[in-house]
């Protein structure tokens, strides 16, 4: 009996998770398209359904409708299993994600790694379909999304480690009650919680870092010869991430599912309110993605790199140095760490912008721009 | 559960994944083949170490070999692939040697797997925990950790030192 219950939590799992991908790509297809018209004063797709919260679903049947085509020449096994594996991550990566108090699915006391190395795999698909399609603009799209992946999961990992060296834990529950009373992680380390950010952003492939499917060099990237569903896949996988990474970084950064009277409703021994406060926070920073991948221009690919290598990786080192010595030296360590996380946010917002444009003229100097 | 106890046919489950993955690298006759199917392989071996009671190495099983390894092997089979032709395995002529000699590693690894006493699989008392193993990495064995790093950092600069063109002189 006890691996007929087993397997039946592994369904329910395995249901809800594809159930939040599904519904949270759906809604967020619609929330982007609403949200960018606001951006550009327009009013995007307001006729299916009141304010047209149907036009993803009517999108989506329209995909579904679609001819299943398949290049000539393509690889018939590999172009096939790339969108069926492309969600691996974004539902396996909801295992170790408290969505309220009670209501997880496993507490893996290596959770914080396992958030890391579980989203390698979308890198993989990637790969795959663009190898599959035997197209050269879907090679260069998916040789570009992979290595933009793989140099960023560094400061993703350099990041997470802070966490972790804060709460001394790598289990995703014990971090977010480190974080009860608003005791949350991100107001500790700003700095920190920035370069989580900027690197999920790059993880997403999304503006400023959406050159793997850049419109104006590479038709549509790795996607360019799907269509159908099994392009539908990569695209729900895409919007999907962004509520999947939101989430981890307010379970990692925010409290998690806690606030006010989270645990005011309780049966089955889920707090009911918690998941609110979990997808209000989650919402918060989907908008702040949303509202950044419209407000900045697209990097190009030796500016992304360098970003990667030369900005974030070396500054998330001196950051796990200074964190290590706050906590180890610092007899009132929280209070050390929030004035370092503060100072050195405040720093590199301030700082950046004028360094990177003095960099900029100097080049410019040394090699004046020839216009053909 | 990770870490609990599991039922049989879970590690028949996952042996058999290992095995028929193993076979699809060496038979496949398309190199990408083999290299995804090595990928799925690795994925498999992350299981039984998750069965195994040992979270953490299955975890870095699947950061470390599915994650970055095998992206940098299919990087490479991509980028240097013919487009007609030379997208056979090539050294598939060694068949016969191979197999003697995966065929005498297995029964080296059977004989010591079988002859020595390392307890059942799953106990607890084998598997350290968390902080013991960083204990040992960053405290007790933190030299020769950090040697294995210097052998890594060498490789990637002869590599870079060998794949860098020699720069025209101005």
């Amino acid at each position: 009996m006890d691996i007929l219950v087993d397997i039946l939590r592994a369904v329910l799992f395995v249901v809800i998770a594809y159930a939040v991908v599904f519904v949270a790509a759906l809604v967020n297809i619609f929330y982007e398209r609403r949200f960018m018209a606001f951006i550009g004063d327009r009013l995007g797709p307001n006729r299916t359904g009141p304010q047209g919260v149907l036009q993803s679903v009517a999108d989506a049947f329209k995909m579904m409708g679609k001819e299943d085509f398949r290049p000539l020449l393509a690889d018939p096994v590999l172009f096939t299993l790339a969108p069926v594996t492309v969600m691996i991550g974004a539902v396996s990566i909801q295992l170790v994600i408290p969505y309220t108090g009670g209501f997880m699915a496993t507490s893996l006391n290596v959770g914080v790694i396992f958030l890391v190395a579980i989203t390698s795999f979308t890198t993989l698909s990637i790969l795959m379909g663009g190898w599959a399609s035997r197209n050269k603009y879907s090679l260069v799209g998916a040789l570009r999304a992979a290595a933009q992946m793989i140099s960023y999961e560094i400061p993703m990992l350099l990041s997470l480690l802070i966490v972790a060296m804060i709460v001394g834990s790598l289990r995703v529950d014990v971090i977010v009650a480190f974080q009860a009373n608003y005791e949350w992680i991100g107001f500790y380390a700003p700095f920190t919680f920035l370069m989580f950010y900027i690197a999920s952003i790059a993880e997403l492939n999304r503006g400023p870092f959406d050159l793997p499917e850049s419109e104006s060099e590479l038709v549509a990237g790795y996607a360019t010869e799907y269509s159908g569903m099994r392009f539908g896949m990569f695209y729900l996988n895409e919007y999907a991430g962004l509520t999947i990474m939101s989430m981890v970084a307010v379970t990692l950064f925010f409290g998690g599912w806690m606030g006010p009277w989270a645990g005011a409703i309780q049966f089955w021994g889920i707090e009911w309110i918690g998941i609110f406060w979990f997808l209000a926070k989650t919402y918060v920073l989907v908008s702040a993605l949303v509202w950044i991948r419209f407000s900045i221009p697209r990097l190009q690919v030796d500016q992304l790199m360098a970003f990667a290598w030369k900005i974030l990786i070396p500054l998330g080192l001196v950051n796990i140095l200074a964190t290590a010595a706050i906590i180890l030296w610092v007899p009132s360590w929280k209070w050390g760490l929030l004035v370092f996380g503060w100072v050195s946010f405040f720093a590199f917002v301030g700082l950046f912008d004028p360094i990177l444009k003095r960099r900029l003229r100097k080049q410019r100097e040394r090699q004046p721009v020839v216009s053909a | 559960m990770p870490g609990g106890d599991f039922h049989p046919w879970f590690f028949v489950i996952v042996a058999a994944w290992v095995l028929v993955c193993g076979l699809g690298v060496v038979l496949f006759r398309k190199i990408m083949y083999s290299a995804v199917s090595m990928v799925f392989c690795f994925l498999g071996v992350a299981f039984a170490y998750a069965l195994l009671n040992a979270p953490l190495v299955a975890i870095i099983q699947i950061l470390v070999y599915v994650g970055a390894i095998s992206i940098v092997i299919i990087f490479a089979i991509m980028l240097t692939e013919v487009q007609h032709g030379g997208y056979d395995l090539f050294f598939n002529r060694q068949t016969a040697i191979a197999a003697v000699v995966a065929l005498v590693g297995a029964a080296v690894l059977a004989f010591v797997a079988l002859s020595s006493d390392i307890g059942q699989i799953g106990d607890k008392s084998l598997t350290p925990g968390l902080r013991q193993l960083s204990r040992l990495i960053f405290d007790r064995y933190v030299f020769p950790f950090e040697l294995v790093s210097l052998v890594l950092v060498a490789a990637m600069i002869g590599a870079i030192v060998l794949a860098t063109r020699e720069k025209e002189r101005p």
